[in-house]
């Protein structure tokens, strides 16, 4: 009996290993501004990589004075939504919710392995749940799916699943799903996996901002693969992959992170910076304009087709649950620019 | 001092008088520090509400500036509704107002109704509100029915309902509140008593509100001038009367009468108190829109036009004393005319007297900087508009006040206009406002500087009382008194002097508010922190630090007098820099004793373009302080009793290791202490060093020596030393290949800062030196006539670590290909 149940799974393993790999099926976005209105740009960049979902930020959830958790910069519609596309809301909530402000209640909860209370946890799962709801009603949109953005970590794990669990029994037949940062693939006997129906992996912003040796914070595959270094199942929760199409330069000033400039276009870049080694510039000209001094480098951060194709080649191989679904971060008009045709090209049957 | 005005005019006396190797004002400067020459956020006798909207070039479009406190619309609201029911004003008033009592306000109501006396209607619950609105029905429904709008017809209470966000009102409940709301204000319109008359104004202004904030603007429209108009009064009046006046620029601005919007938001913006600031806000956007000055056909009375006028100039950001020369006959109100004039002062500042004095300071982001680049005569044209303003309004000034300020003004101009005699002549005159006088003591120390007369301790007594009285709450405006200290007293009677502890000490002063506290860290004085840490040996630091303790010097001792203590802050790690610099490594590791930082292994070679750690540093054991300080006290006796090549190696990759950008630089060290961050390698180099400015403050650049000991140290002369002894006396190839590569690493770190020049654009830009008939920037130029880089290809081209650099360092392909 045992033998054969050995057989069976060296079998199952052979299987599981050996089987050929998701292909790319879904090129969706998240929307992340405070107010929702699409522009030609945007829906041109839809348009062209055939997408079905819009992962629309809803609102952040954070600590306030009260020491109790607040729904903040919640999402204006400007334009109606578009009967196109399915909208998922993404909440935003702070890992210091699941932790409470007080440091010293904080360390002891840890030390005693006791966490928030249920109750407290309970009411924040059905007051997400009501908002979430009743914004979509409020916009005649259908809810599919919520999913949930929090970096948590070993410390907040209990609190933040059970707070989960209680989401799911709020959303009853409706999808439940979380971001997950690669960290907590890597780290998951610590971190844990949470009780979700489906998780985003979020791909960028993986190396330090702060660190002028940084070649690239937002996306790196060297980094990917120190996290992501062997197939991880992962519950066999399905899982979509959250790349990066968005740019920014990151401003040093006597080597120490002094801020993100945004507003440089690349003529600008040509014009008023000199180009030094790799993707670092420092100012030629009109330094305040950019709210730089003289002096001050700055790093061009972006991520191209090739290094996305290269992860996504990568990760599905290490992710036997990837569920086809590339989620980009963020849709912003500066995409289709960026990236005239699809992203990623789809294979073609 | 309470006017920033004198500000100007200190520093700008100080930039004419002093030398300019002490205080330098040019390319090195930030040109942001010069908008805090600006500071917009203090006008003197400008009211602190309007302070807030002094011009601010950096914040041209969609903000106003203002940090002075104003009191909250809830204050004033509270404060009023106190008066009007002659109650006391306390918590009680506020849970009331800004509660939800409908349950217990209708049970009164009823009772009410039923003609049963107060005594027998209440449970005692804010007992002497009730007991006001129990005089008269209609008090109580205004309350229900406002109590209703917040918590049931908007869904205000529940955050976690979307509804809340979007300010979306149940119409069946807003028509049903609205109906009422009309009645009541009936009821109340046959009353003529006072109060009933504030009851009515209030409902007049929620039958607007409600109507605007649904976005039934017609209807809002409607409202206003069937209830509202005829409780219209004078806007300083009452909060209502400001929501009034802004509400009514809302509804015409979304009517598109764009001009009339203008004139209501200018009446709220130019007499408003605690809702000014939306109303700046309101009267921006619609600025874009339409050219201002033709709201003034709308005036009807001279207020009228104040009130425009001063939106006007508000929301100007162009240059437009030519206007106001001409029109100032029209404004006659001295408050209105003294704000338009100061923001025409601070745009004078920026266009005229800044690009004047410094280089870089003409900056803004808008169309019209573009403007004024392309037509720097309408700057000059401006200026001399602006004099005969100053001249005018001067003449003009009926207050006491105003014309003090005027007459500074006049003084400032002519000091700017290299004209002394006369603004001798202006600031002669007899001022009785404190900061009029403080500025005569200015002046004094100024004519002092220009005889090169000294500093006498009465008049530094006299300064340090100044700074001093402010923590006892005299009125005098410290930050004044701290220029005056930080630059002007300490780098001319100090400094210049060779009193450096005198200098430092004053800086160190200047770096504080006693309000604040009472014991100085010198070295918070970015300056001070310079001197101490580039320019200082460890011998000289000591006895700074020992003349500190022993309070050997006449500020010292007034310190001392006055309960002030004095310390550096920061002493341990200035002495472990020294310390390091002066390869004293066993007194360093004391210093950093109690430190849980590790070090990588000085030996493992990196040919990567920042010699920044890799996962081959973090793969061998890692070095804790004691075993890190002590190799390099073992590695330099080794070296001093067998200079050998390998010894020579060692020791050189040692230094090279802590001295190098990357790796275990001390320099870039952020956790040995808290004073890492100016410890910056890039200062070193020169011997003759500039402080920075500071942002935050104005603090000039100050020139002086730096430490041979810490340029030769950071600058890798030290560890060049050794690896070019290591080099001579090794005779492997490869490991010759490796000192020749380190070398020129050495040699990287002095490449010169460029030499800046004007472009065709007037902007600052690096200039490129010609070499051999190519243009190259001056640090391609360096790398490229290194001469380690040259005899790496020469001599060791052949080894496998020429291939392996080769192969790894982009910089090194660059250079040598």
């Amino acid at each position: 009996m045992i033998e054969n149940i050995l057989k069976l799974l060296v079998l199952l393993i052979f299987f599981v290993g050996c089987s050929k790999p998701t292909e790319l099926k879904e090129q969706n976005f998240y929307y992340w501004k405070t107010s929702y209105q699409l522009g030609e740009a945007e829906r041109n960049t839809l348009s062209l990589n055939q997408t079905t979902k819009i992962y629309t930020r809803l609102c952040d959830i954070s600590l306030e004075y009260d020491k109790t958790a607040h729904p903040n910069n919640v999402l204006k519609w400007e334009t109606q939504p578009s009967q196109e596309y399915q909208y998922i809301p993404v909440i935003f909530i702070q890992n210091k919710v699941f932790s409470g402000w007080d440091e010293e209640k904080q360390a002891t909860a840890i030390r005693d392995k006791k966490y928030l209370d249920k109750s407290t946890l309970k009411d924040l799962a059905k007051n997400v749940y009501k908002l979430t709801k009743s914004s979509w009603e409020y916009m005649n949109i259908e809810l599919n799916e919520v999913q949930i953005d929090c970096d948590w970590t070993e410390s907040t794990k209990e609190s933040y699943f059970y707070f989960l669990e209680e989401l799911n029994k709020e959303c009853g037949g409706i999808t439940l799903s979380a971001t997950i940062r690669l960290h907590q693939i890597k780290y998951q006997e610590k971190t844990g996996i949470p009780p979700i129906d489906k998780a985003s992996l979020m791909c960028y912003n993986l190396d330090d901002m702060n660190n002028t040796m940084t070649e690239n914070s937002i996306f790196n595959l060297k980094v990917i693969k120190l996290y992501v270094n062997k197939k991880h199942q992962y519950n066999k929760i399905p899982i979509s992959l959250a790349l990066p199409v968005f740019q920014w330069n990151l401003a040093y000033r006597d080597d120490k992170f002094v801020g993100i400039v945004r507003n440089i276009s690349d003529d600008q870049l040509v014009r008023d910076f000199n180009k030094l080694e790799g993707n670092k510039f420092k100012v030629k000209q009109n330094p305040s304009k950019y709210k730089l001094q003289w002096g001050d480098i700055i790093r061009h951060e972006e991520t191209n087709e090739a290094e996305l194709q290269d992860a996504l080649e990568y990760l599905k191989n290490k992710l036997p649950y990837w569920n086809g679904e590339v989620i980009y971060f963020d849709l912003n008009k500066n995409v289709t620019e960026t990236y005239e045709k699809s992203i990623l090209p789809f294979p073609i049957n | 001092m309470k006017n920033l005005f004198y500000h100007f005019l200190l520093i700008n006396i100080l930039l004419l008088g002093v030398p300019k190797d002490i205080m330098a004002c040019g390319p090195e400067m930030d040109e942001r520090s010069f908008s805090l020459f600006f500071n917009p956020y203090d006008g003197g006798s400008i009211n602190s509400i309007k302070r807030n909207y002094l011009y601010n070039p950096y914040h041209l479009t969609y903000d106003y500036g203002g940090s002075y406190e104003v009191k909250s619309e809830k204050e004033q609201n509270l404060e009023e509704w106190a008066k009007a029911l002659n109650i006391e004003n306390n918590a009680a008033l506020k849970d009331f107002v800004y509660g939800n009592h409908i349950a217990y306000l209708n049970q009164l109501l009823k009772a009410k109704k039923s003609k049963k006396s107060f005594k027998n209607a209440t449970n005692g619950v804010h007992n002497s509100i009730y007991n006001k609105l129990y005089q008269n029905k209609d008090y109580l429904e205004y309350f229900i029915l406002i109590h209703d709008y917040s918590h049931n017809v908007n869904s205000y209470s529940d955050e976690w309902l979307y509804a809340y966000h979007v300010n979306k009102a149940d119409s069946f409940k807003l028509t049903t509140n609205l109906k009422k709301s009309q009645e009541i204000y009936k009821s109340l319109d046959r009353k003529k008593d006072e109060l009933s008359l504030i009851f009515k104004t209030r409902l007049a202004y929620h039958l607007v509100r409600a109507a605007h904030f649904n976005k039934k603007y017609e209807q809002a429209n409607k409202y206003f001038n069937t209830y509202a108009k005829p409780v219209l009064t004078n806007v300083e009046s009452s909060i209502v009367q400001e929501w009034l006046a802004g509400i009514r620029g809302g509804m015409l601005s979304r009517l598109q009468r764009k001009q009339e919007a203008f004139f209501w938001f200018a009446r709220k913006f130019n007499r408003g108190t605690s809702s000014v600031g939306q109303a700046y806000i309101d009267l921006k956007w619609l600025s874009n829109d339409f050219d201002t000055k033709q709201v003034l056909t709308l005036a009807k009375i001279k207020q009228d036009s104040l009130d425009i006028y001063a939106a006007i100039s508000a929301t100007s950001v162009e240059l437009k004393s030519t206007y106001l020369n001409n029109t100032i006959s029209n404004i006659d109100d001295e408050t209105t005319s003294f704000f338009m004039w100061y923001r025409e002062l601070q745009k004078v500042e920026e266009t005229y007297y800044h690009p004047m004095n410094c280089e870089h300071t003409k900056y803004r982001w808008d169309d019209y900087a573009t403007y004024l680049d392309e037509h720097p005569q309408d700057i000059q044209t401006n200026y001399k508009a602006f004099k005969k303003l100053t001249l005018k309004l001067h003449k003009k000034a009926k207050l006491l006040e105003y014309k003090e300020h005027y007459t500074n003004a006049l003084a400032y101009i002519s000091l700017l206009d290299n004209n002394f005699d006369k603004a001798s002549t202006y600031l002669n005159s007899n001022f009785t406002l404190e900061e009029t006088k403080n500025q005569n003591l200015v002046l004094k120390l100024y004519k002092q500087t220009q005889l090169n007369s000294h500093l006498n301790q009465n008049q530094l007594t006299k300064l340090l009382n100044l700074w001093r009285n402010n923590y006892q709450g005299s009125y005098v405006r410290v930050d004044v008194v701290q220029y005056l200290l930080r630059d002007f007293i300490a780098p001319h009677y100090y400094y210049k002097q060779n009193d450096t502890l005198g200098a430092f000490t004053l800086w160190g002063f200047a770096n504080y508010d006693l309000n604040q506290r009472k014991d100085i860290q010198i070295a918070t004085s970015e300056v001070t922190q310079y001197f101490m840490n580039y320019s200082l040996n460890t011998d000289e630091f000591l006895s700074i630090k020992n003349q500190l303790v022993e309070k050997r010097h006449p500020i010292l001792q007034w310190a001392n007098n006055n309960d002030i203590s004095i310390s550096i802050g920061g002493y341990t790690s200035f002495l472990f820099y020294k310390y390091v610099r002066d390869e004293n490594w066993l007194a360093a590791k004391k210093k950093v004793s109690n430190s849980d930082k590790t070090y990588y292994s000085p030996f493992i070679m990196h040919y990567d373009g920042y010699y920044s750690p890799t996962s081959i540093d973090s793969s061998r054991p890692m070095l804790n302080t004691e075993e890190f300080f002590t190799l390099g006290e073992e590695l330099k006796k080794k070296v001093e009793a067998n200079p050998s090549g390998q010894n020579h190696l060692n020791y050189g990759m040692y230094l090279f290791s802590t001295s190098f950008p990357g790796h275990n630089s001390i320099s870039d060290d952020g956790s040995l202490g808290n004073y890492s961050t100016f410890n910056n390698a890039e200062y070193y180099y020169y011997e003759t060093l500039q402080t920075p400015t500071y942002w935050g403050e104005i603090e000039k650049s100050y020139s002086f020596t730096a430490d041979k000991d810490a340029i030769d140290y950071y600058y890798c002369f030290k560890a060049e030393d050794h690896l070019k002894k290591a080099l001579d006396l090794l005779e492997k190839d490869e490991v010759k290949a490796m000192c020749c590569f380190l070398l020129a690493r050495c040699y990287q770190t002095r490449c010169p800062e460029p030499k800046m020049k004007k472009n065709e654009s007037g902007y600052m830009v690096e200039s490129q030196t010609i070499y051999k008939g190519k243009e190259y920037y001056i640090h391609d130029l360096y790398q490229k006539q290194n001469p380690y880089l040259g005899q790496l290809r020469q001599d060791f081209s052949h080894t496998k670590t020429y291939k392996e650099a080769y192969s790894m360092c982009n910089n090194l392909r660059h250079y040598l290909d």
